[in-house]
């Protein structure tokens, strides 16, 4: 496989003595969708906020794309690459969608200026507007964002994260809070997007995990206890206590 | 859209054709009124853009009509007459001073913003206080308006044209800013900070750079105003002068491009009401005991501010 694209070591994070990461190894391979599943508080969100660089880590090592990133903020990881959608919708409620993806394009652009209008520049307006298309949002690129429904807040995320062209998608729940058609939409969006864009997902829904997944760590108290096949994970022992209980 | 295109004409024409009116009717004193509406209202277009449109709370604005105001009757005190160095200095300092006061306070965020920029506008205020050279506590004269090439300022009419000018040049800036890809950071940052650092912004300099700015322009407020009065003193910069132009702000309507302008003129002319024409003395007197309560009830009344009554706010 040659070397991983995001390689994880040892990373640890305590909120006093709650331990939320605790010491976790993970690699991740261009191409691939990497599952993380685990028990709520578990510790899947605090990882994702340690990988974006929204929290900084107590300790441990993050490699991206051959370069020690754990250092950088954000802001710089996001021009390295990253991108993430947030667990509790996260957009710029009052502006458009359009505006939203346009954004996101700009900051991927990184140049700015003081005086031609942005919103008729098409080289921010253009990819947005395409993306949009990719995502089902075609239609509703001139709503402001704040009304628009909860399904399509989070594809309105998952279109701002593309937009910046990340090499690294990391999805915080995508599915929280969907209705069954909302998520079947998701689950469609995502797996056109497997392969040629390599993903973190974090997701309580089996259905879309298994679906997508190419890999699945499982996170129990800060820990990954198993990392393996999907089909591994489904029979490992450990994790059907942990986790998945008698149902799964 | 329309309808507020008209709005504007009808009001630009207004303002350029109070001068003949005022002087046919023998009163001129509404040309001295409206433009010193006019000057505040530069101040509060440009505190606009960084409480407005950048979120920044800030309560020190009076700071860069003190440096503007100061360059000016500093340089007139010791002969330099000529406005373009006279202006050039204003803006230039009242930047200078905003690059240094944003540098730090910008690191802050909510009260602890407010509070800095609060601080700073005070050490201004003492620091005008204490040159005895210059009038400490009480000001001085200034000697004569600043001079410029083929405009004369000492001719009142002239002046209102300049201040009615930069007014409207200020509106456009402003508005060419914040629909900018500058002015797009700026105002998703104050709209989602974590999203605009998730998708790789980092708010500070474009904040710093809209601090500095706004600044600027406030120092040309200044430069206008200490022409305005002839008059220089600390009080440009006393504190209860930021806390006047961040009330026309939200009154008038924040980040809207109309609403710092309704703002100066409505709070300005209310005030001017209520001291010099409401036929009750007492009123006269205790104006500013009438004007608190019909502060509170125009806020109250008018959530998005005067400009929200003409229609929704304006990018």
């Amino acid at each position: 496989m040659g070397e991983a694209l995001l390689e994880v070591r040892n990373l640890a994070k305590s909120f006093g003595a709650l331990r939320a990461t605790d010491g976790v190894d993970l690699e991740v391979h261009e191409g691939e969708t990497l599952a993380i599943i685990g028990p709520n508080g578990a510790g899947k969100t605090t990882l994702i906020s340690q990988l974006a660089g929204n929290l900084r880590s107590d300790a441990g090592r993050v490699r991206f794309a051959g370069e020690d990133v754990t250092a950088l903020s954000a802001p710089r990881r996001a021009r390295k690459g990253f991108a993430r959608s947030f667990q509790i919708t996260s957009v710029f409620p009052d502006f458009t969608v359009l505006d939203n993806v346009a954004l996101a394009v700009q900051a991927r652009s990184g140049r700015t200026g003081f005086w031609r209008p942005a919103r008729a520049d098409a080289s921010l307006v253009d990819p947005a507007t395409q993306v949009l298309e990719e995502v089902g949002l075609g239609p509703r690129a001139q709503v402001l964002a704040a009304n628009l429904s909860h399904g399509e807040h989070r594809q309105l995320e998952v279109a701002m994260a593309l937009a910046t062209q990340p090499r690294l998608l990391l999805l915080d729940e995508p599915m929280a809070g969907m209705g069954i058609d909302e998520s079947q939409r998701m689950i469609g969006l995502l797996s056109t997007l497997k392969r040629r864009q390599t993903m973190i997902l974090v997701e309580h829904d089996m259905d879309a995990v298994f679906r997508l997944a190419d890999r699945i760590a499982v996170l129990v108290y800060g820990r990954v206890i198993a990392t393996g096949l999907p089909e591994e994970i489904r029979v490992n022992e450990e994790v059907r206590k942990a986790y998945l209980g008698e149902d799964a | 859209m329309k309808a507020r295109a008209i709005l504007w004409g009808a009001f630009v024409l207004l303002l350029a054709a109070l001068p003949p009116v005022a002087l046919a009717l023998g009163q001129p004193f509404y040309l001295d009124l409206v433009r010193r509406i006019m000057i505040f209202a530069i101040a509060a277009i440009s505190l606009n853009l960084i409480l407005g449109y950048g979120g920044m709370v800030s309560f020190g604005h009076a700071a860069y009509l003190g440096v503007g105001g100061y360059a000016v009757g500093i340089l007139a005190f010791h002969g330099f007459d000529n406005g373009l160095l006279q202006w050039g200095a204003a803006i230039g300092g009242s930047a200078l001073v905003a690059l240094a006061i944003g540098a730090v306070s910008i690191r802050t965020s909510g009260v602890y913003f407010i509070m800095i920029t609060l601080a700073f506008t005070q050490m201004l205020y003492y620091l005008g206080v204490s040159l005895e050279e210059y009038g400490g506590d009480d000001g001085m004269r200034l000697r004569t308006r600043s001079e410029f090439p083929l405009v004369d300022l000492k001719d009142p009419v002239t002046f209102y044209y300049v201040v009615l000018g930069l007014m409207l040049l200020s509106i456009f800036i402003v508005f060419k800013l914040v629909n900018s890809r500058f002015g797009m950071v700026l105002r998703a940052a104050k709209s989602n900070e974590a999203r605009a650092l998730a998708i790789g912004f980092s708010p500070y300099p474009y904040r710093l750079a809209a601090f500095v700015i706004a600044g600027a322009m406030g120092g040309l407020a200044g430069a206008l105003l200490v022409n305005h009065t002839s008059y220089l003193t600390p009080d440009f910069m006393h504190w209860t002068r930021s806390g006047e132009i961040m009330f026309m702000v939200i009154l008038g309507g924040m980040a809207t491009h109309a609403g710092p302008v309704a703002g100066a003129f409505a709070f300005l002319l209310v005030e001017d009401m209520l001291s010099a024409w409401v036929p009750l003395a007492f009123v006269r007197e205790h104006w500013q005991l009438f004007l608190g309560p019909l502060l509170v009830l125009s806020v109250l009344f008018f959530r998005r501010g005067l400009a929200g009554i003409f229609g929704k706010h304006d990018g």
